[in-house]
């Protein structure tokens, strides 16, 4: 790599950079073995209580729980959930949430105005983002929300309740699972939300809802239940 | 006003009595430290085999650092090829520079920032006001770090020296905050006056607490989500990272994950874990277009070369901060560098030279309760005594300290004097000075000691006299 202008007004080459750290490592390079897999870091196994696992961490976390048992029930709930916030305007991205059009459809016979995904500062304005969860871990009670031409990074942090829907299928046990569903190709932004947005710099007091959403609901849907 | 902390008296022993001196402060340490000890003890459990994951996670580490040439060119090529953009920096000047360079050939006048160590390491804020950019720490503590001209003294809690009056003072006087003592309404004016920010903002800077080789990911933590803000709305997004912070897999970086949040603050999770690969894709309704990673040495290599390589295991998470009783009584600001406590003891001389700093690896009683704290099992005590031993053979070590060290090899060496000397220390120091078993007040050179703890007065019966005994009469 030709030494630019760049790079000696504003830091140095990788080429350089590598090298240094090899010869602070010197010849005589460690030999640390690691294990060939992480299993042993494992905490929740693959089996019966998964589901069960992960609804206590979840509440547990702060975060609001609806078990529901089929996608009818889904639009119900979440139009209870709405209701109780008294969301004026709600955010409801493009995934592939389930009964998405039935679901918009009511909201908006609820009197709720739906904004626009595609207007910049949608997630500032509305009242409530609806987004799909892609992935549940019980071990921490986490969500998984990822990033793609769908949805907004926003629509489950600048609005002040935000509601992600999930199928128990998605749950996996562990963030060991978690770290092997993922690889390439990665998605831009991947994130595990686990409980609402929180701060407890003042004293140690815990606060909800400092810049994030001060409520997050977890609607669980079942598996097998009436479609 | 907190002048007093931002202008610190440049001796370690003065910087001690005015953190003892300065009321409320080693209580209120003391409490916050205590409970995030003891939620990080009552969770660690849940992961059914504590140590040994900590032995793998300090195994991780060390195979990462034994190739770490090898993992950061990986770290690199896959950044590059997700469309991100490297930036290599020797010093931390150069990383300022490269920083603001970006800031200026996008006409970037706006910059939210991520609470980050190392850019706390470079003075990165001071850097970038004197380019003429606005910059913002987003972070609650930081923020009121910020707009009261302090210093942070807690790796994962910088406001933990504030009180709430304080605070509600700080808002009063800079944000015009009418004056309350309710934390949520505090907070709450901190998230109106900061979600402009975030909104307008052209430009958001990140640390990064992982950064995964095999996809080119960059990893931050954060609860309050201000770190997924500045990662999301700017167009330009900078993550800055220190050479060592990279792991191999994505199941390295669970391993990590599960101790990192438990040992910080006893959570399970961070709330937000947050992954970064590279700009927005083609589609995507917001993330950054831009996506930069400047990776830094400043003195990391020198560690990576020397006796104390273990230290780069280091994942910030504070623990060893919240189980020291030094750390609890003189508070973060007593050590004068950026990182305090335990950690802070081996990171500031390594980093900013050790005669510099030659009193930090001395102020530790060597209790080991750090050790016992760390996710990543850094020998803390261990290397203590090292530098200590290191800066005796630099020839920093007082002529007092060198003579005293020396008549006490010579008096343990000998039956005779031993028993003599603490013969004439009960029957002089402890008869004439000694209350209730306790010295309050040595006379010179054991005043250093009492002016800020008492000192135990010996035992009315040596133990080899009591050993005696019982072998003669079991």
């Amino acid at each position: 790599m030709p030494i630019g202008w760049e790079s000696i007004v504003l830091g140095v080459s990788q080429e350089e950079f590598i090298r240094s750290i090899r010869e602070a490592i010197g010849n005589d390079r460690p030999l640390v073995e690691l294990p060939s897999d992480r299993e042993m870091a494992r905490v929740v196994k693959a089996g019966g209580d998964v589901v069960d696992r992960f609804c206590a961490m979840a509440v547990d976390a702060k975060m609001r729980l609806y078990r529901v048992a089929g996608e009818a029930a889904l639009v119900e709930t979440i139009g209870k959930v709405l209701a109780d916030i008294d969301a004026k305007s709600v955010l409801v991205t493009d995934e592939p949430l389930p009964r998405r059009d039935e679901l918009v459809r009511a909201i908006r016979d609820d009197g709720r105005q739906i904004v626009d995904l595609r207007e910049d500062d949608c997630a500032f304005t509305a009242d409530a983002g609806i987004t799909l969860a892609r992935m549940g871990i019980a071990e921490t009670g986490s969500i998984v929300i990822r990033s793609g031409s769908d949805t907004r990074r926003l629509a489950s942090l600048a609005v002040p309740e935000h509601i992600a829907v999930l199928r128990e299928g998605q749950i996996v046990p562990d963030l060991l699972d978690w770290a092997a569903t993922l690889g390439s190709p990665m998605p831009a932004n991947e994130v595990l939300i686990t409980g609402p947005s929180r701060t407890a710099d003042i004293e140690l007091n815990l606060v909800m809802g400092v810049h994030g959403p001060k409520n997050v609901h977890v609607v669980l849907v079942a598996q097998g239940g009436p479609a | 006003m907190s002048d007093a902390h931002t202008t610190a008296a440049p001796d370690f022993h003065t910087r001690v009595a005015e953190a003892i001196a300065t009321p409320g402060l080693t209580a209120a340490i003391t409490r916050a430290t205590l409970r995030q000890y003891e939620g990080r003890k009552a969770i660690l459990p849940e992961l059914g085999r504590p140590l040994e994951i900590r032995e793998l996670a300090a195994k991780i580490k060390d195979h990462t650092l034994a190739n770490l040439d090898r993992y950061l060119s990986l770290f690199v090529e896959n950044v590059q090829r997700n469309g991100g953009q490297v930036h290599f920096a020797r010093t931390g000047e150069q990383a300022c520079r490269i920083i603001a360079q970006i800031g200026k050939d996008r006409g970037v006048r706006r910059i939210v920032k991520v609470k980050s160590m190392a850019s706390e390491e470079i003075h990165l804020d001071h850097a970038l006001e004197a380019d003429g950019f606005e910059v913002v720490e987003t972070d609650l503590g930081e923020f009121i770090i910020q707009i009261d001209h302090d210093r942070p003294s807690h790796i994962v809690a910088p406001v933990i020296h504030k009180t709430t009056p304080q605070i509600a003072r700080i808002f009063e006087r800079v944000i015009g905050t009418p004056y309350t003592e309710d934390p949520q309404m505090l907070t709450m004016a901190a998230r109106a006056y900061l979600r402009e920010k975030f909104r307008t903002a052209d430009m958001g800077i990140c640390g990064c607490n992982f950064g995964v080789a095999e996809t080119g990911t960059v990893c931050i933590v954060t609860n309050e989500g201000n770190g997924r803000y500045c990662t999301s709305r700017p167009k330009v997004l900078v993550a800055l990272m220190g050479l060592e912070k990279v792991v191999p897999t994505l199941a390295d970086l669970a391993v990590m994950l599960k101790l990192l949040a438990k040992s910080a603050t006893g959570q399970r999770l961070t709330t937000y874990t947050n992954l970064m690969t590279g700009p927005k894709r083609p589609g995507d309704l917001d993330g950054p277009e831009e996506f930069h990673v400047v990776i830094m040495d400043r003195g990391r290599t020198g560690i990576l070369a020397g006796e104390y390589r273990e230290v780069l295991r280091c994942i910030r998470c504070g623990a060893c901060l919240n189980a020291c009783p030094v750390y609890r009584t003189i508070g973060g600001h007593a050590y004068g560098g950026v990182y305090p406590g335990p950690i802070g003891k081996l990171i500031t001389p390594l980093l900013e030279g050790m005669c510099e700093h030659k009193d930090l690896p001395n102020a530790s009683s060597l209790c080991g309760a750090c050790l016992d704290a760390c996710p990543v099992q850094i020998p803390i005590p261990e290397f203590l005594i090292r530098m200590r031993d290191d800066l005796r053979q630099r020839g920093q070590m007082h002529w007092f300290q060198r003579l005293a060290f020396r008549m006490w090899r010579i008096g343990m060496k000998s039956k005779f004097l031993y028993s003599l000397g603490s013969r004439m220390g009960h029957i002089f120091l402890d008869g004439l000075l000694a209350r209730d078993g306790w010295h309050s007040k040595l006379p010179p050179p054991g005043n250093v000691w009492t002016d800020q703890r008492d000192f135990p007065a010996m035992a009315p019966r040596p133990f080899h006299r009591m050993w005696k005994d019982l072998q003669e009469n079991p």
